[in-house]
């Protein structure tokens, strides 16, 4: 269900960006602390640091490489915005033993988010959020995809922009994010096999 | 609208391609690795091959901890195939050994306990030749087996494979041991034809050993 529900924000978000502005606009004031939910486009590009902790196999039996993300915003209420994203996640199989003789796994990860602009000066604006989504895992044999498996995700954090100028802000964030695979083991390895925490770093661009 | 066709085939595109193993499954193989004196053997290399009508794929390898000890975890195959574990395969030191022919309902709750499995040190194997020699040109012989202490390199977990239509004269023992031959001889001159079962001691020293049986 919350697969369907992500993949559809996410079709939704993208239906919208390609049609006129002018079309979608539901409340017209300039006044922005009397404005309902309008469309306000905010685009974010980065470079994603996932650092697995805990005791689960993703800790353990794979290592990270090379990730980026990418959101958009497009509904802003009173500061609130809802955004979709997605991220793509590399990584390699270090322990073959728990992890199968894979070449390499991919990750690639669907979410939707709330948000609230929170901002402390010109230059400065913290960015709380929360959100779900789910991750699509593939793995590869020979260069070939020879598996997939997939998880639903839970992402808290924050990012702190810091504005460049009108349109474009670089930014830091962290988040916490927790993944529950939906995996078909033997119940006594269940807990190691079905679950990974990671603390994500971000770094990246802001434009709005 | 095209945007909104392109994102949703994108999606649906990484999640749908044909895939050989199910990724959403994971088995588990254990094992424990001793040598003839129950020692338990540390670093001994396990492989875990698995096979089907298109593939055949090293899924998973690992080597043996202190205790002799060895943990697997895999995805099992998505069409119906099998898995052979393949131990110490490049025979250094010690034999190898190759148990075949594993299905997927040998699994428990989706773990397969191979158990203890027992390694003879190369030095430690000879060889044991049979020369038939038939005195009797009405005698054939049927089925040869010996009872020796064998390092079992090749072990079909659901019986052999195949049928052998001549008798094996050829095997691999523990060195200094004494047993005992069993065979088989049809003697086609009587009607109907009999088949008689005869049994002979034997032993081998430190060397390999030929030994000629009459029949």
């Amino acid at each position: 269900m919350k697969k369907t529900a992500t993949i559809l924000m996410l079709c939704f978000a993208l239906q919208n960006f390609a049609q006129e502005i002018s079309t979608l606009k539901i409340d017209e004031s300039n006044n922005s602390n009397s404005r309902g939910l309008h469309l306000d486009v905010v685009w974010r590009i980065y470079y994603a640091s996932p650092n697995q902790f805990g005791d689960h196999v993703w800790n353990d039996a794979y290592s990270s490489g090379f990730s980026m993300g990418t959101s958009l915003g497009l509904l802003e209420f009173q500061n609130f915005r809802l955004t979709g994203g997605y991220e793509i996640e590399k990584y390699g199989v270090k322990d073959v033993s728990k992890a199968g003789n894979f070449e390499k796994v991919t990750k690639h990860n669907f979410y939707g988010t709330v948000s609230y602009d929170c901002k402390l000066n010109d230059q400065l604006m913290i960015v709380p959020n929360i959100g779900f989504g789910f991750k699509a895992i593939t793995h590869r044999m020979k260069s070939e995809r020879v598996a997939h498996q997939a998880g639903d995700i839970i992402r808290i954090g924050a990012f702190c922009d810091y504005s460049l100028g009108k349109s474009a802000s670089v930014f830091l964030g962290v988040h916490y994010i927790s993944t529950k695979f939906d995996l078909n083991i033997n119940n006594q390895y269940e807990d190691y096999f079905e679950k990974s925490t990671q603390l994500q770093l971000t770094l990246g661009l802001k434009v709005y | 609208m095209m945007k909104k066709i392109i994102g949703l085939i994108a999606v649906f595109a990484l999640i749908s391609c044909e895939v050989q193993y199910d990724g959403s499954t994971r088995f588990i193989i254990k094992t424990t690795v001793i040598d003839e004196d129950g020692n338990p053997i540390k670093d001994i290399q396990v492989d875990v091959n698995a096979e089907d009508d298109n593939i055949s794929d090293n899924i998973s390898y690992t080597y043996t901890d202190e205790n002799g000890f060895s943990f697997q975890v895999f995805p099992p195959l998505k069409r119906q195939g099998s898995f052979s574990i393949d131990i110490n395969p490049d025979g250094q030191t010690y034999q190898s050994k190759m148990i075949r022919n594993i299905k997927e309902s040998d699994f428990q709750d989706l773990v397969f306990d191979l158990g203890t499995v027992t390694l003879i040190k190369n030095e430690n194997i000879v060889e044991f030749k049979i020369r038939l020699n038939r005195v009797n040109e009405n005698n054939s012989i049927e089925d040869i087996e010996i009872n020796a202490i064998m390092p079992e390199e090749f072990i079909d977990y659901h019986g052999p494979l195949e049928e052998y239509y001549y008798p094996e004269t050829y095997f691999r023992v523990l060195k200094n041991q004494n047993f005992t031959i069993f065979y088989s001889v049809r003697d086609s001159s009587t009607d109907p034809q009999t088949v008689t079962d005869y049994s002979v001691n034997a032993s081998v020293g430190n060397q390999s050993v030929t030994y000629q049986l009459e029949y």
